[in-house]
């Protein structure tokens, strides 16, 4: 179970750099997400991991050794790739004992018709035979055991690929986006099990998404990437609650951390604390963290423009007086008993204990000691 | 009222006709040309020459023979040479059908790596496939010349006896071969290679995640997925082998003794050298046969894996 460090590791195409050089480091038994829009670089990280893909320059380390020059199988890895990769023309229980016959086989074992018969006898030993059993049950494979992986649907599939990767006890589980081809409930129930199985085997996995809800809900923590750059490294609840920048505040949590302009802040700077309307920073609100009082209280005066009933709670979408456009739109999540309707005008007040502030011109967040409290 | 209710029910009938028409006349316009083609051009020759088989007929007046029932292929299987023949014609078109494949398959594997100049070497192993098969076989004859080829000329410098690679056993069935394979080898490789470039990468990447070594890999993954194009191309060359005449005609015109006189070089030889059209629309019935044999078996092999992959 390897503990992970990630020393000024870098990919480069050419001269099209896909990831800059960062540093980072993974505990043994971590639930690692990696998060970011596509073509951020969070895929091809997992693959230098994995060994897929060169590193080009910098160190990655397992427990302290260099590992940049290990070929894959050397890793001790399981991968469940996007597309789960399975084997085609293997039924279900060959996909699944592949990696524990691979292991037993020696390398003249390989040849045509007498690897095919030397299979077929490894597949039948109780160690294998068990394992695969053992694992299939473990995932309701059971009924699908003697089909091709054609016969199977996507939710099965992505199964068989899972059990693939648990047969052989790996020390390290990488999974690339695995639960991005199936449909929402299952994705729930998929996460879940996930989840279960990283308590249940205690090993370090690393797990790439662009849904930001997989990401606050399985990790230990979480690398927010963008453009090939690390943006944050921190538990679900430090991305959340402090974003490092506003590309993060927007990224992460749905609907997104509501941005304020300093021009709005500007005018209306009553509606703040004084830290802050003094500050020429982004103000940025959660949309838990802002309240609709009715017009006259103390605030920032805005109109509702949409409201969105979901059940337990409405969004409310308002705008502040004279502004518009989606740019400027501040979002309210409200409890469903709140009777606002289009049109009507309102007074928005934020909690300041939860504000963050980001630098008007380079989005990063700003130390607010002063302004909170 | 239910008529006005749906719509469909509602259309005139002369509509649904037009509809119902519509539907088999396309594929019966676009069927009706290539039926008529066969016809004319492949059942009408083959009744004919079923026809002929069964006649006397002689190359002067091939129409013109009378029956004598099956006496040709009495003849046939009462000489010595039918058997020969057709071992020939086995020893051919396997041996060439075996050869193109095992050496397509690893210019394939080559070339299926990316390397400097790759696309080079690609367009020069694919050039035999541009010759012309009598051109080629032209080359070739000059390099297997007992006493002027390159061949020889190799061996005798490197000490040894030179080889009448023509004219004699076995040498000139394995020249022929050699140069049909060499022929054929470059068709194996550019099929294999699409078969091979459309294994999806991240089922090759799996298997080295699972611990397979390169070979494993090529085993386990590569060949399964490759497997039906293969079979595809070994029946396709097989048809291809048992109907090639130029290349034994140019080298060794069937000989020495026969010895590289495989069916078509037979039809060849006692249809036209001895006019008896009879005679060779007889062999020419066996060479169907094989033909159909090879074919059946092929369609049984692939109907079987078919079944297995429960498509």
């Amino acid at each position: 179970m390897p503990q992970l460090q990630f020393s000024s590791v870098a990919k480069s195409y050419g001269d099209t750099q896909v990831l800059e050089p960062f540093d980072a480091s993974v505990d043994s038994g971590e639930f690692l997400v990696l998060l970011g829009p596509s073509g951020c670089g969070k895929s091809t990280l997992l693959r230098m991991i994995a060994g897929l893909t060169e590193i080009t320059s910098g160190e990655l380390l397992f427990d302290g050794e260099t590992v940049n020059e290990w070929d894959v199988r050397k890793r001790d890895i399981a991968f469940v790739f996007q597309s789960y990769a399975l084997y085609p023309q293997m039924t279900v229980r060959q996909n699944i004992a592949f990696p524990l016959v691979m292991d037993r086989m020696k390398p003249w074992q390989h040849l045509p018709i007498l690897g095919s018969i030397i299979r077929s006898r490894l597949m039948h030993r109780p160690e294998i035979a068990g394992e695969v059993d053992r694992i299939a049950e473990q995932l309701s494979l059971v009924p699908y055991l003697d089909r091709r992986p054609g016969a199977l649907s996507g939710g099965q599939r992505q199964r068989v690929a899972l059990a693939r990767s648990l047969v052989r006890d790996p020390s390290l589980y990488l999974l690339d986006e695995p639960l991005s081809n199936l449909d929402a409930k299952l994705r729930t129930q998929m996460r879940v099990d996930i989840t279960a199985l990283h308590q249940k085997v205690g090993k370090t996995f690393v797990y790439v998404t662009h849904d930001q809800i997989e990401a606050m809900t399985m990790a230990t923590r979480i690398i927010v990437m963008d453009h090939g750059r690390i943006q944050q490294i921190g538990t679900p609840d430090e991305v959340y609650d402090n974003p490092a920048n506003t590309f993060v505040a927007t990224f992460v949590g749905s609907p997104a951390m509501n941005l304020i302009s300093p021009d709005i802040v500007a005018a209306h700077p009553t509606a703040f604390e004084p830290g802050i309307a003094a500050s020429g920073a982004i103000v940025g609100v959660r949309p838990e963290h802002l309240m609709l009082a009715d017009e006259g209280a103390p605030g920032l005066p805005v109109t509702v423009e949409v409201v969105e009933r979901t059940g337990a709670e409405a969004i409310i979408a308002c705008q502040p007086q004279g502004q518009e456009g989606d740019e400027s739109r501040i979002l309210v999540r409200a409890s469903h008993t709140q009777r606002r309707v289009m049109g009507e005008a309102c007074v928005l007040q934020l909690d300041p204990a939860h504000v963050s502030l980001f630098d008007a011109a380079t989005g990063v967040r700003v130390p607010q000691t002063s302004t909170v409290g | 009222m239910t008529a006005t209710a749906n719509p469909r029910v509602s259309r005139s009938p002369r509509l649904r006709l037009t509809r119902a028409l519509r539907g088999v006349a396309t594929p019966a316009a676009l069927l009706i040309a290539p039926m008529v083609l066969l016809a004319f051009m492949v059942f009408w020759p083959l009744l004919q020459q079923i026809w002929i088989s069964l006649t006397d007929a002689r190359l002067t007046n091939p129409g013109g023979g009378s029956f004598v029932g099956l006496e040709n292929f009495e003849a046939l299987m009462a000489g010595t040479a039918l058997p020969q023949v057709l071992a020939n014609t086995l020893a051919y078109t396997l041996g060439s059908t075996g050869l193109a494949l095992v050496m397509g398959t690893l210019a394939a594997l080559v070339v299926n790596t990316r390397f400097r100049g790759h696309g080079f070497v690609k367009g020069v192993l694919a050039s035999p496939w541009a010759i012309p098969p009598v051109a080629a076989a032209s080359i070739w004859l000059w390099m297997f010349s007992e006493s002027r080829g390159i061949f020889n000329r190799i061996i005798e410098g490197a000490g040894g006896e030179p080889v009448a690679w023509l004219t004699s056993e076995p040498w000139a069935m394995v020249s022929v071969i050699l140069v049909t394979a060499w022929q054929f080898a470059p068709l194996v490789m550019l099929v294999t290679l699409s078969a091979l470039k459309s294994v999806p990468d991240e089922v090759a990447e799996a298997s080295r995640v699972d611990g397979a070594s390169a070979v494993a890999t090529f085993t386990w993954v590569v060949w399964p997925h490759i497997l039906p194009t293969f079979r595809l191309l070994g029946i396709l060359l097989v048809i291809e082998s048992l109907r090639r005449w130029d290349i034994i005609a140019v080298m060794t015109g069937g000989g020495p003794v026969m010895s590289t006189s495989t069916i078509v070089v037979a039809i060849q030889r006692q249809a036209f050298q001895y006019q008896e059209v009879g005679m060779g629309a007889a062999y020419a019935m066996i060479g169907i046969t094989l033909a159909v044999i090879f074919a059946l078996a092929y369609l049984m092999v692939e109907r079987r894996a078919e079944k297995r992959n429960g498509r």
